[in-house]
């Protein structure tokens, strides 16, 4: 098959359709395959399909971002200081390194410190709650601890999310969960009547 | 800084959306990934160049879109390997195109199917050139490829996209 054979046979035709459509072959090419699609049907239906898929393709409308999914990037934004840089203006000091995990990304050193101190205030107090014997606690002030630990929580929680840290949770559990476990153990083994031991009549 | 950042935002955050759209064929996916390309702007807003910065943001949001794909994967797999159903369907949406009329709806929605199906960077250049209408100049910049083989690369990606129409039109008669 001589060139001018293979510009005139259907699979060369199939084959450079794209280019066809997009200008890119030379004057004697697009010419070739004119004539050739004058002349075949099935080259003439393939070019009408072509045609048609990609008038289909280029009608598919651009589309609007709904504004919530900017709104929240911009939300982080503004919880940060608007004059700095938020990844260079909160690098995350030793301190908070120790008790933060993550990529800090927008909320000022106060915020978090705060945070830090109503954690473990709150924690403390709640703690010192707990120690105290079983008798001495109303229901009120169980209502109250856990008022104040499911804020702790919640505040602690939603500093996370905006800072994009998360405390740690060696933090959590050597900080708060197990001086609470701790707490409650020896507050139930003190409500617990218990067999004395038999020490043999010595003091 | 940040005004500057809000003006930017707002006049890429719809061709962002509109590539993450097309390439995840999925509303929720593309919003999650246009956040992600929004937040990984701020992140860098120092250290770029206003010159380069809309490549970049293709680039990025390219990138991302690859991970949503490779995460939607892995979730599949953990599911399908631990013998539970899929509670949600996190693939192509089956929701009808946003603002397509009536006429010519089925196809178009065909279409939009086929284009997730396509392989990288097929998928990417398709979208780039024949929806969002970019020059080849832009395209081959924000994928760090040759001018002509994005070209040859495209014209692949859209006989590609034809095959898959074709096995779909003749599955259904």
């Amino acid at each position: 098959m001589n060139a001018d054979d293979k510009k005139t046979s259907c699979s060369w035709v199939v084959e450079s359709i794209d280019s066809y459509i997009d200008g890119d072959l030379g004057r004697d090419e697009m010419a070739a395959i004119k004539t050739h699609v004058n002349k075949c049907r099935r080259c003439r239906e393939e070019l009408a399909f072509v045609k048609g898929t990609l008038a289909q393709l280029r009608d598919l409308p651009n589309l609007d971002c709904p504004r919530r999914v900017s709104d929240v990037v911009h939300e982080r934004l503004a919880a940060s200081r608007p004059d700095q840089h938020p990844v260079r203006a909160t690098v995350p000091s030793g301190f908070v390194k120790r008790w933060f995990s993550g990529r800090q990304l927008g909320v000022p050193r106060p915020a978090l410190a705060s945070a830090l101190i109503v954690l473990v205030v709150l924690s403390s107090l709640i703690i010192s709650r707990i120690n105290r014997p079983a008798e001495h606690i109303s229901p009120e002030q169980v209502s109250e601890a856990e008022a104040a630990v499911k804020w702790t929580f919640a505040y602690v929680n939603e500093i996370s999310r905006r800072s994009g840290l998360a405390v740690r949770d060696e933090v959590f559990e050597a900080g708060v969960i197990r001086p609470m476990q701790r707490a409650v153990r020896s507050a139930l083994e003190a409500d617990t009547p218990t067999v004395p031991k038999d020490n043999g009549g010595s003091i | 800084m940040a005004e500057k950042f809000r003006k930017v935002v707002d006049r890429y955050r719809n061709s962002v959306y509109t590539f993450a759209y097309y390439s995840l064929g999925n509303k929720e996916e593309a919003e999650d990934t246009t956040q992600e390309v929004l937040m990984r702007l701020w992140r860098n807003w120092q250290d770029l160049k206003t010159e380069t910065m809309p490549a970049w943001i293709r680039r990025v949001t390219r990138n991302a879109c690859i991970d949503m794909i490779r995460r939607r994967r892995a979730y599949s797999a953990r599911v399908v390997a631990s013998g539970e159903t899929l509670a949600f369907d996190h693939a192509v949406s089956n929701e009808p195109d946003p603002d397509v009329s009536a006429e010519n709806s089925e196809l178009r929605d065909q279409i939009r199917r086929a284009l997730t199906t396509l392989k990288e960077p097929y998928r990417s250049i398709v979208i780039f050139r024949e929806i969002q209408d970019m020059r080849y100049e832009q395209i081959s910049e924000s994928l760090d490829l040759p001018l002509n083989t994005v070209k040859s690369y495209l014209h692949r990606g859209r006989r590609m996209l034809r095959e898959q129409l074709r096995e779909t039109l003749h599955e259904r008669g």
